[in-house]
């Protein structure tokens, strides 16, 4: 029961976080589920949670894609620098103060969020981590609540929700879940794939049947995504292959010698941002648009007006030709057809009258259409060309 | 307009050749083109109002001979 409803919450919570970055989604879903195995009380903790829209609202307030995809951007730049608490994600801190609250629901353990289970040994955790991946990837090693002496200095004292001053100040590597390792900067898709429920929640958000399009919109506005989605859909994709070409050697080998669960495509995704950019040349941005000089504009609508004047009437002249002589024909043609029937009475003359009214009509359809492509063709393209022409005109006057 | 071009273009070559498939079974089965001529004259008195024009073309190029030269 209880199992169902901590499934059935990561379902719905993850299919409401899709307006964050991959990522930034499988960590909040892995924080989540922290909270979850550490708790003794499932449903306790649900109360407090009230419902996963909740949450996505509080995380959605809280996150911010433009300064994300900016933060990924820059951290991608320093290498593996350590966060702060205070630099870390707004989302994150938001849910470690709900880890924090869900912690005060037990006052008789000593409940540390994972911030607080910050090692000091940074390099030896990490290469911990690239090492041994999958034993990091175990999500109940972190679950189970930890005897708070044994992972601090014997001198300090740990004391609820809180850490002493100077070990703040210290770096730090976290091993054990998402959450920890996005602060150092090593969670990667690989591993989020392989430890988040983010797989196991999508695959059941399908199967649920509460659909709330309001929430979500609500949600993406909230984000951020709402107002630019293409350049954020861009960003992303430039971010992930960033992620590719500036990844570092040794992690290289690794991942070509770890077998990849469900990992993405590097082809498709070039291939993805090829469209992209094909998408965006046909459909460029909106920019704001170039000065027009209005005095070129007035000189070559005073030029262009009776110059197109002309074009037009000397197009119309062989449209009108076209227009005579195609219902000229097509009369003659059906004439001729009525002729046949009506005044022959040979089968054979009948034959040849009827061929000769059918090739007239042919020729006649023909002239009509010609008639229609001089009026709607021509003549609108050279008043378009005209249009496009003097658009050009007047912006590079103004560009001058 | 291409796929307009495409369909008119279908319709006006199936209707021709149409028109070419009747024209060649009517001579290949005895059709006669002055039999033809002759009915389509008693109808539309093709021949007389073509020499009436001829007639009329005669006149007006005499009285455009007897005009003083400017």
């Amino acid at each position: 029961m209880t199992v169902i409803d901590k499934r059935k919450f990561l379902a719905e919570l993850g299919r409401l976080l899709t307006f964050m970055f991959d990522e930034d989604r499988r960590t909040a879903l892995a924080m989540y589920e922290e909270i979850f195995d550490s708790v003794e009380d499932p449903e306790e903790l649900l109360k407090l949670l009230v419902s996963p829209t909740r949450q996505a609202v509080i995380i959605a307030r809280t996150y911010n894609a433009r300064e994300r995809d900016l933060a990924v951007r820059s951290k991608s730049g320093d290498g593996d620098a350590n966060v702060d608490y205070e630099d870390a994600p707004r989302f994150v801190r938001a849910i470690d103060d709900i880890a924090k609250k869900a912690a005060a629901l037990y006052p008789q353990q000593t409940y540390r969020t994972a911030w607080d289970r910050r090692e000091t040994e940074v390099g030896t955790e990490r290469n911990l981590i690239r090492e041994f991946p999958e034993e990091s990837a175990e999500p109940e090693q972190t679950a189970e609540p930890e005897d708070p002496v044994s992972s601090v200095r014997p001198d300090e004292t740990v004391t609820e929700n809180h850490l002493p001053e100077e070990r703040q100040a210290e770096p730090f590597a976290f091993v054990d879940t998402g959450f920890e390792r996005f602060i150092n900067g090593t969670f990667t898709e690989q591993q989020a794939e392989e430890e988040t429920p983010s797989e196991q929640a999508e695959d059941t958000a399908e199967e649920l049947s509460e659909d709330d399009p309001e929430v979500d919109c609500a949600l993406t506005e909230e984000a951020g995504f709402g107002r630019e989605p293409e350049e954020d859909h861009s960003s992303r994709i430039d971010r992930y292959m960033a992620s590719f070409d500036e990844e570092e050697p040794e992690q290289t080998e690794m991942k070509q010698q770890e077998p990849v669960h469900d990992a993405p495509d590097i082809k498709s995704w070039r291939d993805g941002k090829k469209a992209v950019e094909k998408a965006e040349e046909k459909h460029p941005s909106e920019e704001e648009p170039p000065e027009v000089s209005i005095l070129l504009m007035i000189l070559y609508i005073i030029l262009a007006v009776p110059i197109t004047a002309v074009g037009v009437l000397i197009l119309l002249v062989p449209a009108i030709l076209f227009l005579a002589v195609s219902l000229i024909l097509i009369t003659v043609g059906f004439q001729a057809i009525t002729t046949a029937f009506g005044g022959f009475a040979v089968f054979a003359d009948i034959m040849v009258v009827l061929g000769g009214a059918l090739v007239v009509i042919s020729l006649g359809l023909l002239a009509l259409w010609t008639f229609i492509w001089f009026i709607g063709g021509a003549i609108v393209g050279l008043i378009n060309a005209v249009i496009r022409l003097g658009g050009k005109f007047c912006t590079m006057g103004g560009e001058d | 307009m291409k796929r307009m071009w495409k369909v008119i273009g279908i319709v006006i070559l199936t209707v021709f050749v149409l028109g070419l498939i009747c024209f060649g079974v009517g001579l290949l089965t005895g059709a006669d083109s002055a039999r033809i001529f002759t009915v389509i004259d008693d109808k539309f008195q093709i021949e007389s109002t073509i020499s009436l024009y001829k007639n009329y073309a005669e006149q007006m190029k005499d009285l455009l001979s007897e005009l003083p030269e400017l």
